[in-house]
């Protein structure tokens, strides 16, 4: 049916769902995994006419990157046990400084995947959007089923 | 895993693509399927159309059964265990998943768009409000 499916996590809980779901779909269908976290910039504001904005200097950047991959290291981590735990393996995969649903589509392209499961909504879990802005994007691109997990 | 899978259908040939999908998975799955198709009324006009409104209705209805027949027919050919819910409904997404809900279905598998087409919305309306309102897992597809 699916022969590699991408399982997008940000560490939320509505992520973990969302792997927990691919996890068992993977297994029960023999396909392939490829978990993807996908962490973003350090925003840089660079101010307007008076107000001075914010540039970030080599240190800050240097260590909010080493936080992200902690973070996501962290994350990725327990998306491993969960493979682990169903018996099946998982390639984790980290991308930082990217935006996220590009980063999925682009992924998902480029390893081949014919299936991408998320969650609905993520780490800010705004509610009164309809659907997270990620997943929004991802769905927008229709070029695979994507499974979305509540 | 998946045991029981609703598949949403208004009979337009996107809507076509989901319920390939959902069957094909099924039959991966093992699972059983309910195929839904929901008979929008016509939203309320003067009383001067109304013969035209209910000749629509009928139309639709039977465009439903004929859908459904056709799917149902298709699904046995494969082997797949398909039941068949034919509703009236004027909010779609609420029919769609209150049929979930009553039938015990552990996930929604439909198309991206309907009838609507691709051309005018990003995503379709009711995909959309099954998507924000649903409660189990729903696959979207392209």
């Amino acid at each position: 049916m699916y022969a590699h499916i991408l399982l997008s996590t940000d560490g939320s809980d509505v992520a973990r769902n969302g792997l927990k779901h691919g996890i068992a779909l993977a297994k029960a269908l023999k396909a392939r995994v490829t978990v993807i976290a996908v962490t973003e910039s350090l925003p840089i504001d660079y101010g307007s006419g008076h107000a001075s904005g914010w540039i970030p200097s080599q240190q800050e950047i240097d260590a909010f990157d080493a936080a992200s991959r902690q973070r996501a290291g962290k994350f990725l981590g327990e998306a491993r046990a969960m493979a682990e735990q169903a018996g099946i393996s998982a390639e984790l995969l980290h991308v930082p400084n990217a935006h996220p649903a590009t980063t999925i589509i682009a992924t998902a392209k480029s390893a081949g995947c014919d299936l991408i499961v998320m969650g609905s909504h993520g780490r800010r879990g705004l509610k009164k959007l309809f659907l997270g802005s990620q997943t929004s994007e991802v769905l927008a691109d229709g070029n695979v089923p994507v499974l979305v997990v509540h | 895993m998946y045991s029981h899978i609703l598949i949403p259908t208004d009979g337009s040939e996107l809507a076509e693509r989901g319920v390939a999908h959902g069957m094909a998975l099924a039959k991966s799955l093992g699972a059983t399927v309910s195929v839904i198709f929901v008979v929008e009324p016509f939203s309320e006009v003067s009383s001067r159309f109304l013969e035209a409104v209910v000749a629509y209705v009928e139309f639709r209805k039977q465009q439903a059964t004929s859908v459904l027949d056709r799917v149902a027919n298709e699904a046995k050919t494969a082997g797949i265990s398909c039941q068949t819910i034919q509703v009236e409904s004027g909010q779609p997404h609420q029919a769609i998943i209150a049929a979930a809900a009553d039938k015990g279905c552990d996930l929604i598998v439909m198309s991206s768009h309907g009838r609507s087409g691709v051309a005018a919305l990003l995503i379709g309306s009711v995909t959309s409000k099954v998507l924000t309102h649903a409660k189990i897992p729903v696959m979207v597809c392209p």
